[in-house]
């Protein structure tokens, strides 16, 4: 039964079985169905699983550029942060192992760290990436002693 | 003839001379029988006012105090609660404010189609109408400019 939309009403106005039967039992039962559908999808979805409709980039790999558009299903996101240590050196790499897998490499988001004024960062890169983990690299403009945090976020098919 | 109604609509469909006689008539007889703590006397509250709305193709305005809700006329334009009997004015009506381009909103809102076969009277029927594009009644809010419900009718005719 789909929703009706429901009319104010006044002084003198006939409310008939009819009016409560469509504006207040079958709308009822409209958003009933409605969130009991919405509830099953949610629950449906593991932890960690989002929906995001279309993907753009160059194949299956996720990490790989271009302009074809894909559609997407289920969605694994993880996230966290990197504790990149360095012993007077201007470059130091931490790998990252994903909590659960992807089935092809997905798309990862470094931030930028904060060195907490300990020194001025020059890039921080994705060195390497596979489904299962990845090598986050800090490089400084001079040596640099202490560790680093850089968070992290990943987007992936799941399996 | 295809029209937005009003309370004139109301004291017809009620049989009386008047929507200012008809809201005398029932204010009266629900102050007899103790169901509001003031009838309607005539006075008006002139600085006390409420905007008129369209709802499901008839001018209403509705009640600060209690949410109830009241047929207007804007040859007549007062506003007399019959849930609460405007206690908070201690019976005093409010005045009704109608929008300057009353005749154009309503213009536009006739040219949304409806469903209004269903009902005892034009009134009923008007607040029975089923909008024919989905959530498209002939309702317009304060606020809303024929501009906006141009866009709306179109947007639906695109939906549907």
């Amino acid at each position: 039964m789909a929703y009706s939309a429901v009319p104010s009403v006044s002084t003198g106005d006939l409310w008939t079985a009819a009016n409560h039967n469509t504006y207040l039992r079958d709308n009822l039962s409209d958003h009933e169905s409605r969130i009991v559908a919405a509830e099953a999808a949610i629950t449906a979805l593991p932890d960690g699983i989002v929906s995001i409709p279309r993907r753009q980039g160059g194949s299956s790999d996720w990490y790989v550029g271009g302009h074809t558009n894909y559609d997407t299903t289920d969605i694994l996101v993880q996230f966290g942060v990197a504790l990149v240590s360095f012993s007077t050196a201007t470059s130091s790499q931490e790998t990252i192992t994903f909590e659960t897998p992807y089935t092809s490499r997905p798309a990862i988001f470094l931030s930028c760290p904060n060195t907490g004024g300990g020194g001025y960062v020059r890039q921080t890169v994705l060195a390497t990436a596979t489904t299962s983990d990845f090598v986050v690299q800090v490089d400084f403009e001079s040596n640099f002693t202490g560790a680093i945090n850089v968070p992290w976020l990943s987007f992936g098919p799941s399996a | 003839m295809e029209e937005i109604l009003n309370g004139k609509h109301v004291a017809i469909a009620h049989k009386e001379r008047s929507f200012r006689d008809w809201i005398l008539h029932i204010s009266a007889e629900k102050y007899q029988k103790n169901i509001i703590q003031f009838p309607f006397t005539g006075n008006i509250a002139e600085k006390k006012t409420v905007n008129a709305r369209v709802d499901f193709g008839r001018w209403m305005a509705d009640c600060p105090d209690c949410n109830g809700c009241e047929y207007v006329d804007p040859d007549d334009p007062f506003f007399f609660c019959l849930s609460c009997g405007n206690v908070m004015l201690e019976g005093y009506a409010r005045k009704v404010i109608f929008p300057k381009n009353m005749t154009d909103i309503e213009a536009e809102l006739i040219r949304r189609p409806v469903d209004d076969r269903i009902g005892a009277n034009a009134v009923n029927k008007a607040m029975r109408s089923k909008p024919i594009y989905p959530g498209l009644s002939r309702s317009w809010n304060p606020g809303e400019s024929v501009a906006d419900l141009k866009k709306q009718l179109a947007f639906s005719k695109e939906k549907k």
